[in-house]
């Protein structure tokens, strides 16, 4: 299960998603060259998370959807973070700040039904490790 | 698996007026036929499996005979013999929403029906409204997946489909 947060005018709302795909995989950043004798450097700059995430049309059904209003609302908002987490009530801990790509919101109708949307999108952790 | 994939008669309830984008059509006398077959949407899951998001009901509507002009320019997709595929995703329906009680369906003709028969462009809403629900109409059934069975249970449909199996 994954916990979505977006942080609004100062307002945070979190809402918890039972995701069809939730796949992580970590991402580097790494400087590499060789030196003035040939010997290859590889330093990493940091290493982070990026979780490739599929909410379907069973958690987002209907014209008048609470959780489509919420990730409207998470997609456009200027702070997000995200927590994996199965509890039922908001979690205090493990939340992590995520960013997401540009552009518009990422839902498709599932076999071309509008009432049956599903958003497909990544989320990359903002801060490295 | 659920016995009702022995094919059971299906009654389906046919709204006696129902309301399209603030527009009332009232089927009283309106003669169809029609078959449908409702299946399952799925979609693979992270490990593999399958799980379902929705249903949708491929409705096909037949008028062999369009002897009420009047309610033509209301159903301009029901032209005589003419036929028509609606998508209706109807997902989830509450009790709550029962007709004869005003009853406002959340999900109503799917945007998947223009792209079938562009005269159904205006049936395309978000939702109708369901007034009243007197006559009813004998359906032939078309099971597809063993899934689709679930959605004749009780807390369903059962304000569209009254439902025996045969003896």
């Amino acid at each position: 299960m994954l916990w979505l947060k977006h942080i609004t005018g100062g307002t945070a709302t979190a809402m918890l998603f039972n995701e069809l795909f939730l796949h992580e995989r970590p991402i580097t950043k790494r400087k590499r060259g060789d030196t003035l004798r040939w010997n290859d450097f590889d330093h990493l700059l940091g290493k982070k998370r990026k979780w490739l995430i599929v909410i379907s049309a069973d958690e987002t059904y209907g014209a008048t959807s609470a959780k489509r209003d919420f990730l409207n609302a998470f997609w456009t908002a200027a702070e997000r973070e995200m927590c994996i987490d199965d509890s039922e009530t908001e979690p205090e801990e493990g939340w992590i700040r995520v960013a997401t790509e540009d552009g518009e919101v990422p839902i498709e109708p599932v076999e071309g039904a509008e009432l049956l949307p599903e958003y497909t999108f990544t989320l990359i952790e903002k801060s490295a490790a | 698996m659920s016995t009702w994939a022995t094919s059971p008669e299906i009654f389906w309830y046919v709204p006696r007026s129902v309301i399209v984008n603030g527009s009332q059509t009232h089927f009283d006398e309106l003669e169809i036929e029609s078959t449908f077959i409702i299946r399952t949407v799925n979609r693979t899951t992270q490990t593999g499996g399958s799980r379902i998001v929705g249903y949708v009901l491929e409705l096909t509507l037949f008028i062999p005979q369009n002897r009420y002009p009047y309610y033509q320019a209301d159903l301009l997709a029901l032209q005589n013999e003419k036929v028509v595929d609606l998508d209706v995703a109807f997902h989830f329906f509450s009790p709550q929403e029962a007709p004869g009680t005003s009853a406002v369906l959340d999900a109503g003709m799917s945007g998947s029906a223009p792209k079938r028969a562009l005269t159904l462009a205006n049936l395309s809403c978000e939702g109708w409204q369901i007034e009243n629900v007197e006559r009813r109409m004998r359906l032939v059934v078309k099971f597809k997946g063993t899934y689709s069975v679930e959605l004749f249970k009780s807390d369903v449909l059962p304000y569209f489909m009254n439902f025996t199996i045969p003896s």
